[in-house]
């Protein structure tokens, strides 16, 4: 299955033989399975200057679109696709020390739950990953919370955005039970942001559900909820 | 398309019982044929339903393009990645796909699927849970690491302003605790002052009570000397009136004269003497006030009547002016002498000018009473010092001293009464136009007091 940001792969290439010299090379790593190797990459890359939200944007994400594209090629099989994937989120595990000692967490703060299961999740990680770099406190809950925990959740943190994705049609349905559920029980509502393949699919379907924004991938919906939230 | 058409190859029996599915397509794309393995994990139909039905988007796509590429003869057959959507669910299948050429009804596309233990699938979502969760605790202790980092930094600064804090508190309490000592000393300093005061308020009481009763020696003397004084006095007066009635024989004229010096020089002694009395009362505060109403005009009248003769005798006129009728309670006898002692003042020292007395009321309560005399006046300078004892000014002058005699006695008992009674005696002057002594007494003098 392919992650979210697959659906179209832009194949664009800008110059910048370091940022795409990385992405190549990573991408190179995590098709091969070579965790060891993927780290190097990404080190490499700091050590040249790239930053944080450099290695996120310009090396994993489009990584991570291009594995999907493999896939649609019939180049790589799901278990590569979920090895590259897995070698990813370590990738970005790795570099948390970093950046919760550079955070502030004085900004907006955001609570985030996928409705997938655990291979789908990484795409909202990312986004709760940039804004934390922005400056936000973000609360990643990761994959399959249970409904009532999030909504209880939602009402007693009273964060100003709740993110929820999904990637498979089928949990479109858990996602919308969310929405409805925290609308209907929370005092404080929250801005809603929901992402994942079947909302770039249908670019209605956010707004049919009660969402307030939706972005096709984790740059785009960091940069809206920003945007949302500028002082 | 007819049905006929549309009818599968039939299944060969080994692939209807593959433990995978096994699907017959059309060109088109519309499942001709199945082995019932997607029915039942899909739980739908499949057979007649186009293949692009059953699948997720991203695979339909992918299929397309697999269909559009098909390998060449010989290429060797590579298992296409599908991802089939069931009621609820999205499963991954990988099939191989067998071409059959020599069909004459056109291309027959098989899918036969390459099968897998599912125990991987199970493993892959239990490695992907592992995964994650991993990354989430790591997420989630970089974050709270942070958070303490910050909380200890937080920490190390109040205990750095703490120290701060504390050293200023010490500085503080080092200069109190100087002040302290500084005030100590001072209250010790006050201490040893009060001390001195102490003794030197001893000293002066003691010093008081020697002066009271030297005071009252001296008042006791003059009192006793005035005593034993007038009784000669008397006696000296007696006879130079027998002698000057003609009791002892008639007196030549110029043993006459001499008598009636005499007289005179002793009549003076005799005021004297009793002007030292009063005075030495007055300060002994053996004067004791009898408080009444005195009606103040009335009683200047009586003053003017016993005055009468010495002003006759002067040439002196005596006019009262009094607005209305003016009482205030107090004691009878003081006020006479009071007004008798300025009013015989203005007669013998007015130079013939008439004598006027003034009574009101006074602003404030109480009555006001002027004499003015039309006298040659009192410089600025001699006007403190003429209620002073004994203190009489020159008045050479006036040449002929007969009648303006005084003791200097008059003024400072004068102004002792005024005080006594509760008011004031005052003089404005001006030299060449005359004096005015003005007393005042209140509505009520208080009972009975001292000096």
């Amino acid at each position: 299955m392919a992650p979210a940001e697959a659906a179209v792969p832009t194949g664009e290439r800008r110059a910048a033989p370091v940022r795409d010299d990385a992405a190549n090379r990573f991408l190179d790593a995590i098709v091969a399975g070579n965790r060891r190797r993927a780290f190097e990459v990404a080190d490499q890359a700091q050590a040249a200057g790239m930053d944080m939200r450099g290695l996120y944007l310009q090396v994993f994400q489009p990584a991570l679109r291009e594995i999907g594209r493999l896939w649609q090629q019939n180049r790589i099989t799901v278990a590569d696709e979920h090895l590259a994937t897995a070698i990813t989120q370590a990738a970005m595990a790795r570099l948390y020390e970093g950046l919760f000692a550079s955070a502030t967490g004085q900004g907006p703060l955001l609570i985030a739950a996928c409705a997938d299961s655990e291979r789908h999740e990484v795409g909202l990680r990312m986004v709760c990953d940039i804004l934390e770099m922005e400056g936000w406190d973000t609360v990643f809950l990761g994959a399959a919370v249970p409904l009532a925990d999030l909504v209880r959740m939602v009402c007693e943190r009273k964060p100003q955005v709740v993110a929820l994705s999904a990637s498979l049609a089928p949990n479109v349905g858990r996602v919308e039970a969310a929405i409805r559920a925290i609308r209907e029980q929370c005092p404080d509502q929250p801005v809603i942001a929901v992402g994942g393949r079947p909302f770039s699919a249908d670019p209605e379907l956010a707004a049919r559900m009660g969402a307030d924004l939706t972005a096709s991938d984790a740059a785009e919906a960091a940069e809206r909820l920003k945007e949302r939230f500028a002082a | 398309m007819s049905a006929v058409t549309r009818a599968g190859t039939g299944l060969h029996p080994a692939l209807r019982a593959f433990p995978g599915a096994v699907l017959e397509l059309a060109p088109d794309g519309v499942v001709l044929e199945s082995n019932g393995y997607l029915e039942r994990s899909l739980e739908r139909a499949v057979a007649g339903a186009r293949l692009d039905d059953l699948l997720d988007p991203a695979s339909r796509t992918k299929m397309a393009e697999m269909l559009r590429r098909r390998p060449a003869p010989g290429e060797g057959p590579v298992a296409w990645e599908l991802i089939l959507e069931g009621r609820d669910t999205l499963s991954p299948h990988a099939f191989y796909p067998v071409w059959s050429d020599d069909d004459p009804g056109g291309d027959r596309l098989w899918l036969v699927e390459c099968p897998r233990d599912p125990r991987f699938g199970a493993v892959h979502e239990e490695l992907a849970a592992v995964n994650s969760e991993q990354a989430a605790t790591q997420r989630q202790l970089s974050k709270e690491k942070a958070r303490l980092g910050r909380a200890l930094d937080e920490l190390e600064r109040e205990l750095g302003e703490n120290a701060q804090l504390s050293r200023t508190l010490q500085q503080q309490n080092e200069e109190m605790e100087a002040q302290n000592e500084e005030l100590l000393a001072m209250t010790e300093e006050l201490h040893a002052g009060q001390d001195q005061l102490l003794g030197l308020n001893h000293q002066l009481e003691r010093r008081s009570r020697e002066l009271q009763l030297a005071l009252s020696a001296r008042n006791r003397f003059y009192a006793a000397m005035s005593h034993e004084l007038r009784t000669p006095i008397n006696a000296v007066m007696g006879y130079n009136d027998l002698l000057l009635a003609s009791v002892y024989g008639s007196l030549n004229e110029q043993q006459e004269l001499a008598i009636e010096r005499s007289q005179r020089a002793a009549q003076h002694l005799r005021e004297l003497v009793n002007d030292v009395l009063d005075i030495s009362r007055l300060e002994a505060g053996r004067a004791e006030l009898q408080p009444e109403p005195v009606e103040l005009g009335a009683l200047v009248d009586e003053v003017f009547a016993a005055l009468r003769p010495m002003a006759q005798a002067l040439g002196v006129e005596m006019r009262l002016s009094s607005a209305g009728v003016v009482t205030v309670e107090s004691d009878r006898r003081q006020v006479r002498q009071l007004l008798e002692n300025l009013v015989s003042n203005a007669i013998r020292f007015g130079a013939g000018a008439p004598v006027f007395v003034r009574v009101q009321r006074a602003r404030g309560g109480g009555a006001e009473v002027e004499v003015v005399d039309g006298g040659p006046g009192i410089a600025p300078e001699d006007q403190g010092r003429i209620f002073d004892e004994f203190v009489q000014l020159a008045r050479d002058e006036n040449g002929d001293s007969t009648g303006v005699d005084g003791t200097g006695l008059g003024l400072p008992i004068a102004r002792r009464v005024a005080r006594l009674l509760g008011g004031q005696l005052d003089l404005s002057s001006t030299v060449g136009v005359g004096s005015t002594f003005r007393f005042t007494l209140p509505e009520r003098v208080a009972g009975a007091a001292g000096a």
